[in-house]
């Protein structure tokens, strides 16, 4: 027997309670868990999506890319659009391989309910090579591809008409795409020509993607797409410090919970040792009469309470590990963007920091309730007897 | 060879309201090693405190006190555990033993605080030795008053004290169990330990090789 078989043998005395703070400490690591993994995965995926789309840089009218996609998420009009005209220019810009033309359009469907449109050419579905499609890409003008979701919402597969009573349309879906998880899942993707026909935008455009044949004559191919009249070019890593600026504020509050779910679990666990501590003073002081030193009573109590919130953090780490796709699904829901694949991914590095963390409340929480038990007396313990 | 306990002019005062109470009033005592000492006196005597001044859970106001020829008055906190773990054995009245582990692990729980290195043998030894050998992996929840006080009386032996201290040894048990309990001091005493016990009760007193009788802070004479 040591000290630490003696502090284990103790946690099992109130069992109710050890197991209610251990729950404690669980939510607060899976918590804690969760937001680090997706604080590591986001960047990740998203790095891999602008990566797989092979888009280095991204051309419109004067303002964010990402604006415009908002605007259009949000049923609002683009109020500027670059003219196709200048998609000739850009295709002729040194290092630029290939280029893809998009239009993006909102429409008010049934309710509440907005429609989102994407006009796109043939080269749009190799800037995705992640996606799965069931069928061949657009046939003809009246060809439609269905995200994911916007397919189940409207109930069609492959081969099905769809009736858009606002355009005054109709379609045959030739492609539905695997979900991926990512806002691709909700839009409609139509033939460009189509698309500017339909909202009145002919030889207009929302933007043209650049891959490039040299990446490193990147800046270079920048400075010369500049000169294109009204075109405002942003590179794929500014897209990305964007996005990465558009959910900074949502991860601050999501932090900021995290911190509130640790506080509360520093002094819940606080409560229960200091509970546990003020019901045993008369035992530590028969320990000291015994032999025991304050720095023993000091280590019993502290290592009961580091042992504690181990083993919280170990649970919360594993119901965080477990339930990794739910918190992908939920912290989806809150972002205004996400990239296709896993945003919640985690390696050793949260495991360990999360354990620390863990480890770290219970010497925090412990430190007083410890104090206090070493300084329990001898004389009083016995004078009670 | 030392004196076990050596006391000079030793006293020992509390304050309740304005009123000073002297428990232990200027004693002067020797025991000599392999005594057996009963102290004997009324509820309020001081007998209790004098318990507690030789067994360095508590710090005369005046006097000299010596354990196994080591001077303990000026001693801090560490000093007096480290006596209390390597020269002192504990038997109370409410046994104090920890529910959670077993008897065997209950008499080991001294060596641990000592860093003793495992002990378990030897507490299985002691056990056998108080009659309990058959009880080693018994919590105390499932042992009787008399069994508690055993176990008691073999974790006060597991570090091998000089001076075993007992407070109302049998102030807990019925007069079987009380007897069996006294019947191993002696055995103890027999065997050579130094043991003092303090009790208000003249009968388990008996068996010791010297009483003494304490009032008022004080050794009665005779």
């Amino acid at each position: 027997m040591n000290l630490l078989t003696l502090t284990l043998k103790d946690l099992r005395r109130r069992r109710a309670r050890s197991a209610l703070t251990i729950a404690g400490v669980a939510l607060a690591a899976a918590t804690l868990f969760s937001l680090l993994s997706f604080n590591r995965g986001y960047r990740l995926s998203l790095q891999k999506e602008m990566s797989d789309s092979g888009i280095r840089m991204f051309v419109s009218t004067e303002g964010c890319p990402m604006e415009a996609a908002s605007i259009v998420l949000h049923g609002g009009e683009i109020p500027k659009f670059l003219q196709e005209e200048h998609v000739r220019a850009i295709r002729s810009a040194p290092g630029v391989r290939t280029t893809t033309s998009i239009l993006l359009f909102s429409v008010p469907g049934d309710g509440k309910r907005i429609d989102l449109f994407k006009g796109v050419d043939d080269e749009f579905p190799k800037l995705k090579p992640h996606w799965k499609l069931q069928g061949s890409w657009f046939t003809n003008e009246q060809s439609i591809v269905l995200g994911a979701e916007a397919a189940r919402v409207e109930k069609r597969t492959v081969g099905d008409k769809v009736f858009f009573p606002e355009l005054e349309a109709e379609f045959t879906v030739t492609v539905v795409l695997d979900r991926t998880g990512s806002e691709d899942d909700g839009w409609f993707y139509i033939p460009l020509k189509t698309a500017q026909r339909l909202f009145k935008k002919e030889g207009k455009l929302t933007g043209v993607g650049v891959n490039l044949a040299n990446v490193e004559k990147l800046q270079q191919t920048k400075d010369v797409l500049e000169l294109i009249p009204d075109a405002y070019v942003v590179t794929a890593q500014q897209m990305m410090e964007q996005i990465l600026k558009l959910i900074g504020s949502g991860k601050t509050l999501m932090f900021a919970v995290l911190g509130i779910a640790l506080a509360i679990a520093v002094l819940g666990v606080l409560n229960t040792v200091l509970m546990s501590v003020m019901e045993k003073l008369r035992e530590f002081g028969y320990m000291r009469c015994v032999g025991a030193s304050p720095r023993d009573i000091f280590t019993i109590v502290l290592t009961e309470t580091v042992t504690l919130c181990l083993i919280g953090g170990v649970l919360g780490i594993i119901v965080g590990a477990l339930g990794s796709s739910v918190a992908d699904q939920l912290i989806r829901q809150v972002l205004p963007c996400a990239p296709a694949g896993k945003i919640v991914v985690f390696d050793v590095t949260m495991l360990a920091l999360t354990l620390a963390v863990t480890v770290g409340i219970g010497a925090l929480a412990g430190l007083h309730p410890s104090w206090k038990a070493s300084h329990a007396s001898p004389m009083e313990a016995i004078r009670n007897e | 060879m030392n004196n076990v306990i050596e006391l000079n002019d030793v006293t020992r005062s509390y304050q309740r309201g304005s009123e000073t109470i002297r428990a232990v009033n200027d004693l002067t005592l020797s025991v000599a090693p392999g005594e057996f000492v009963a102290i004997v006196g009324p509820s309020g005597s001081g007998k209790t405190t004098l318990l507690n001044l030789i067994g360095c859970v508590d710090k005369p106001d005046g006097g000299t006190l010596r354990i196994d020829g080591e001077e303990t008055s000026g001693l801090n906190e560490a000093g007096l555990t480290k006596i209390r773990a390597r020269k002192i054995g504990f038997v109370f009245q409410q046994f104090f033993l920890l529910p959670t582990l077993t008897a065997q692990e209950n008499v080991q729980l001294p060596a641990v605080f000592r860093r003793n290195g495992d002990r378990s043998a030897r507490a299985a030894e002691l056990l056998d030795d108080v009659g309990l050998g058959n009880r080693l992996h018994h919590l105390p929840g499932q042992l009787s008053g008399g069994e508690m006080q055993r176990v008691a009386i073999a974790r006060a032996l597991i570090n091998e004290p000089k001076l075993l201290l007992t407070d109302e040894p049998t102030g807990s048990l019925d007069s079987q169990n009380a007897e069996n309990v006294m019947g191993l001091f002696s055995r103890l005493h027999a065997r050579g330990l130094t043991v003092v016990m303090v009790t208000h009760n003249a009968h388990p007193a008996e068996r010791a090789s010297r009483i003494l009788h304490m009032q008022d802070g004080f050794f009665l004479e005779g």
